[in-house]
């Protein structure tokens, strides 16, 4: 009796493995087809709770593996509810299929048939980019795949590194800018004169661009250019136009007179034979425009000194009115009266007073 | 007896060993999910986050049931989900903000707000 008790349990429990293994079997391999078939949708709008039905289905398998039918009901179980979660939060018309497999969703994939080529360059459409530049270099030859360039140069733009609108493969000079007329190369300019040598009459010497480049003529080597040289065949300060002084002649002390002064007897009135000589210094002194002169007045001993004093001092005087009257700035001379003071030659001849009776220009700074 | 005995020692040192690679495997991947999920791994690649997870929560309960091998075997997988987690992320983040407006688009009632 014991022993046919024991046999029927054994066989009962020996059946009911057998029914649970094969319903499990049954519905995990149900489970299985289903999360396949749906996987892409259930991926996109409910992938959490496709990954507990995955995880499940496998945990299930794994217990039955283990000889633990009832764990891996309990899988199946929890895979069923997930399963059924995942359905149906994916049956929205968003969760479609990826047909090209690229991971972007048909519904936002603008090429749903061509995979994206995440290759950096406008991923987001679900487009292939096969030539991101559109140069016409497919992006697998292209050395420089964003940005356009032509075949000849690997599809890299051809640059112009001076900027000057010739392209470099182009440019004789390509790091300095130059015209297309002279293949991107700088006019040359041999005498540096800011006329080009294409323009410049003389381009190895230099000359302004009114005279085309060519420098002026100075027949005299006085430094005034003939053109504004009074006296272009003698040498002359530009002071004087070019032309030499004829009464006067500067030295680093002086403005020395070729000629006296004249003036009328007794008086500091200047006599009109003068005129020539004192307009001469007038210029010298406008053409040394930082020259500060002195002018002097000397007599002879004869007569009182009182008298040769102030007499001396009004010539002075007149003659700086005279210079002032030609234009000098009135700062730049002074004028003193010596009287007999400071001979320069024999009072007792009258050849000797003469020279003494006198009017001088000291430079006192230039 | 005396040969018996050295089985028995030999059994119990090689299960040890195994529960604390296990274990060390077990710590490692939990580690690696919460730095995953600091990084926002979980948001962007959900369903390869869920379930590194739960292969995680499955070898923690193979390995309480003392199957070690099993659970090591798990383990592996979870870290294998997570790499996959990680090289979806940056393609799946491209367009599931386009799903997501899709689908807050689809909740709102039609016809504007009821009073």
């Amino acid at each position: 009796m014991t022993r046919n008790i024991s046999l029927a349990l054994v066989a009962m429990l020996f059946l009911s493995g057998c029914i649970t293994s094969k319903e499990l079997q049954k519905r995990t391999s149900a489970l299985e087809h289903l999360l396949s078939e749906n996987h892409e949708a259930m991926y996109i709008c409910t992938p959490v709770e496709l990954a507990r039905a995955t995880a499940y289905v496998d945990f299930s398998l794994n217990e039955s593996a283990l000889a633990r039918p009832m764990t891996a009901k309990q899988f199946v179980d929890k895979a069923a509810t997930a399963s059924k979660e995942a359905f149906v939060g994916s049956r929205d018309s968003w969760c479609m299929k990826d047909r090209d497999g690229d991971g972007i969703p048909d519904d936002v994939d603008q090429c749903p048939d061509e995979p994206e080529d995440f290759d950096g360059f406008a991923d987001e459409d679900g487009c292939p980019d096969p030539d991101n530049d559109q140069d016409g270099v497919p992006d697998g030859e292209d050395e420089c795949p964003n940005e356009p360039g032509p075949v000849r140069n690997k599809g890299c733009p051809i640059l112009d590194s001076d900027g000057d609108g010739v392209l470099d493969e182009d440019d004789q000079c390509p790091n300095e800018p130059g015209p297309v007329a002279n293949r991107g190369c700088p006019w040359p300019d041999r005498d540096g004169d800011g006329v080009l040598d294409k323009d410049d009459k003389c381009p190895d010497d230099p000359g302004p661009v009114e005279n085309r480049g060519c420098p002026y003529p100075d027949r005299d080597g006085d430094g005034v250019f003939d053109k504004d040289d009074k006296c272009p065949d003698e040498p002359g300060p530009p002071a004087n136009f070019g032309c030499p002084y004829k009464t006067i002649e500067i030295t680093e002390s002086q403005i020395v007179l070729h000629q006296r002064v004249f003036f009328q007897t007794n008086k500091a009135v200047i006599m009109p034979r003068s005129f020539a000589m004192l307009n001469e210094v007038a210029r010298a002194m406008t053409g040394h425009p930082k020259m500060i002169v002195r002018v002097e007045g000397h007599t002879d001993s004869r007569g009182r000194f009182n008298y040769n004093l102030k007499l001396s001092q009004a010539r002075a005087d007149s003659v700086r009115s005279y210079l002032i009257a030609q234009g000098v700035d009135p700062a730049r001379l002074t004028s003193v009266g010596y009287g007999p003071e400071r001979p320069i030659d024999d009072n007792a001849t009258s050849a000797g007073r003469a020279n003494n009776r006198r009017v001088e220009f000291h430079i006192v700074s230039q | 007896m005396r040969r018996l005995f050295v089985i028995c020692v030999l059994a119990t040192l090689a299960t040890s060993c195994a529960s604390i690679d296990t274990a060390t495997g077990v710590r490692q991947v939990a580690k690696d999910i919460d730095v995953a999920r600091a990084e926002g791994v979980d948001a962007g690649s959900k369903y390869e986050f869920e379930v590194a997870r739960l292969y995680l929560d499955y070898a923690l309960q193979l390995q309480g049931r003392g199957e070690y091998e099993m659970a090591k075997g798990y383990v592996a997988k979870a870290q294998q989900a997570l790499v996959q987690a990680r090289e979806q992320l940056k393609n799946n983040l491209k367009w599931q903000k386009v799903v997501e407006d899709k689908k807050a688009q689809a909740s709102q009632p039609e016809g504007g707000v009821q009073p």
